[in-house]
């Protein structure tokens, strides 16, 4: 308990940060690139684990990762991505146990989350979908003309037509399928962001 | 990192939480350790959003987005991304169509020249190789196939004249055929005929030879001889002629007589054996003579019999003699009477 409150007393300060930052990036200086995708895979963790609250246990797993490098001054037994992983691990078992504490079955927080969730869509479902369409149109303008022409021809249509669309994009724009994949997700994933931003406004 | 290719069907499961909780938590650790993964479970994430979105999803995987994916208020706000996206997309994704065909079907020789894209051109100048070759091959090739084509259509001449004199040839054999049976109808025809014509001969022939069997077994049945007349025999007792005594006994034959028989009474039996002999008087002949006679010892007489034809109307006289045992004959006796017919 006393460990736990020690933890949670601790801050992520500047210098902690830095040095986290440098051995996510494994020597490489990704620009900050790799602690956003590391908090991106811990957010869609604990979001398949049905978790209620994915980001701040993504930045709890990520703190507490940060206060081990700097009290341990390195981290050598696993990768940075295996430690995140196995952290992640212990923060989301000790949210299962303080689910438990608090005697609501996960099951029914869930379900009431959707409900509530569910009722809000139903009654805002119009205005929310008239909204996102201008921000669609306002993110994907700011997007590079070939960035706006493979997220539009990749993610369109059903099943036969995303395969012509994409077999079409890949001899366009000379580049494999995989590396279109990627390319395109990675899109998305921004302008799903940006969207997200600009409908919340 | 990535040692193998994960199955989509895998991942959908995955993403659905349709997985055990072992390969669940080797799958999660992929998806912090694995880049290529943890890019694929994005992208597959992201298809199976679309999936949804379209109304492609159905069965088992459908009950499970509903039940499991949507339980989650951050990919519920994908799915709502999505959503709009695929409405958005619709009306843009005509802008690039229009713009893709105004780019094939207006630019493509300004482009090909005005463009310094030599690995394009040089490309293309090996296809229009290619396809002059192929042409050449192509006019070639078709060449042959007329000729064979033409050979072919002599061929066919020939095997439709053929197939017409086999035709014909059939309808010939058809037309024998048919004549033949015609033939043969009339033939059996004239053969139930006959046979009908010959049972009946034979019938009358049996009832011929039952006929003549018939004839033949009366034939060999003895003939039916009249009536046999019983042979009439005349019969009367004589006495030795007395001396003196001129009166012949008369022997009135009546017609039809066969024999004479004739009881000779003796004077005295001296005698085993006699003999008796029918003489003529008149020729001395012996008309008639018996053999060794026993007499009757309790009578004395002597039976005789002889042919009734030996005596005409006329007197005869009957001469017994007494034989002795040295084989000599004494006579002894001498019967005279006159036959009348």
């Amino acid at each position: 308990m006393q460990k736990t409150e020690q933890k949670k007393d601790w801050t992520l300060n500047p210098n902690a940060f830095r040095k986290f930052l440098e051995w996510l990036d494994e020597g490489a200086d990704s620009g900050g690139q790799k602690y956003l995708e590391m908090r991106g895979r811990l957010v869609a963790y604990f979001d398949r684990k049905n978790c209620l609250t994915p980001d701040e246990l993504a930045d709890e797993t990520l703190n507490r990762v940060a206060r081990r490098l700097e009290e341990s001054g390195k981290i050598e037994s696993e990768t940075p991505a295996k430690f995140c992983y196995i952290t992640a691990r212990f923060v989301f078992m000790e949210y299962l146990r303080s689910a438990k504490k608090e005697s609501v079955p996960l099951d029914d927080v869930l379900q009431t989350e959707k409900s509530r969730e569910f009722s809000v869509e139903a009654n805002d479902e119009r205005l929310l979908k008239e909204k996102m369409l201008v921000c669609l149109e306002k993110c994907t303008n700011e997007l590079e003309p070939e960035n706006r022409e493979i997220i539009i021809r990749y993610y369109f249509g059903e099943e036969r037509v995303k395969i012509e669309n994409r077999t079409g994009l890949a001899e366009k724009f000379g580049i494999s399928k995989n590396a279109l994949t990627i390319r395109a997700c990675r899109i998305r994933e921004k302008l799903e962001k940006c969207v997200g931003k600009c409908a919340e406004k | 990192m990535k040692t193998k290719t994960y199955k989509k069907k895998e991942i959908t499961a995955f993403l659905l939480g349709g997985l055990n909780e072992e390969d669940a938590e080797r799958l999660d650790e992929f998806s912090f350790t694995d880049d290529e993964f943890a890019d694929e479970l994005k992208s597959a994430e992201k298809d199976l959003i679309d999936s949804y979105v379209n109304g492609e999803l159905a069965g088992e995987n459908l009950e499970k987005f509903k039940n499991h994916y949507l339980a989650s208020p951050v990919r519920r706000k994908k799915v709502e991304f999505a959503g709009a996206f695929q409405i958005f997309a619709k009306d843009k994704i005509k802008e690039f169509q229009t713009e893709n065909s105004e780019e094939q079907n207006g630019g493509f020789f300004s482009k090909f020249f005005t463009f310094p894209r030599l690995s394009l051109q040089w490309g293309l100048a090996v296809a229009a190789l290619l396809l002059l070759i192929f042409g050449g091959f192509v006019f070639l090739e078709n060449s042959r196939l007329r000729d064979e084509l033409s050979r072919t259509k002599t061929n066919d001449d020939e095997i439709l004249k053929r197939e017409a004199e086999l035709i014909a040839r059939e309808k010939q054999i058809n037309d024998e055929i048919s004549n033949q049976r015609d033939k043969n109808s009339e033939n059996e025809k004239e053969l139930a005929r006959i046979r009908e014509e010959r049972a009946k001969i034979e019938q009358e022939l049996k009832i011929k030879q039952e006929r003549q069997n018939e004839q033949r077994a009366a034939a060999q049945q003895p003939t039916p001889k009249p009536p046999l007349r019983q042979p009439s025999v005349f019969s009367f007792v004589l006495i030795p002629t007395l001396r003196g005594n001129n009166q012949l006994p008369t022997l009135e034959l009546p017609p039809k007589t066969d024999s004479v028989a004739i009881k000779l009474e003796l004077e005295s039996n001296d005698y085993d054996f006699y003999r008796v002999a029918l003489r003529n008087p008149a020729s001395g002949q012996i008309l008639w003579q018996s053999g060794k006679i026993k007499s009757k010892a309790a009578n004395n007489y002597l039976n005789i019999n002889f042919p009734a034809n030996l005596l005409k109307s006329q007197v005869y006289s009957l001469e017994v003699k007494g034989l002795l045992k040295d084989g000599a004959a004494e006579i002894i006796s001498d019967y005279s009477f006159r036959a009348v017919r």
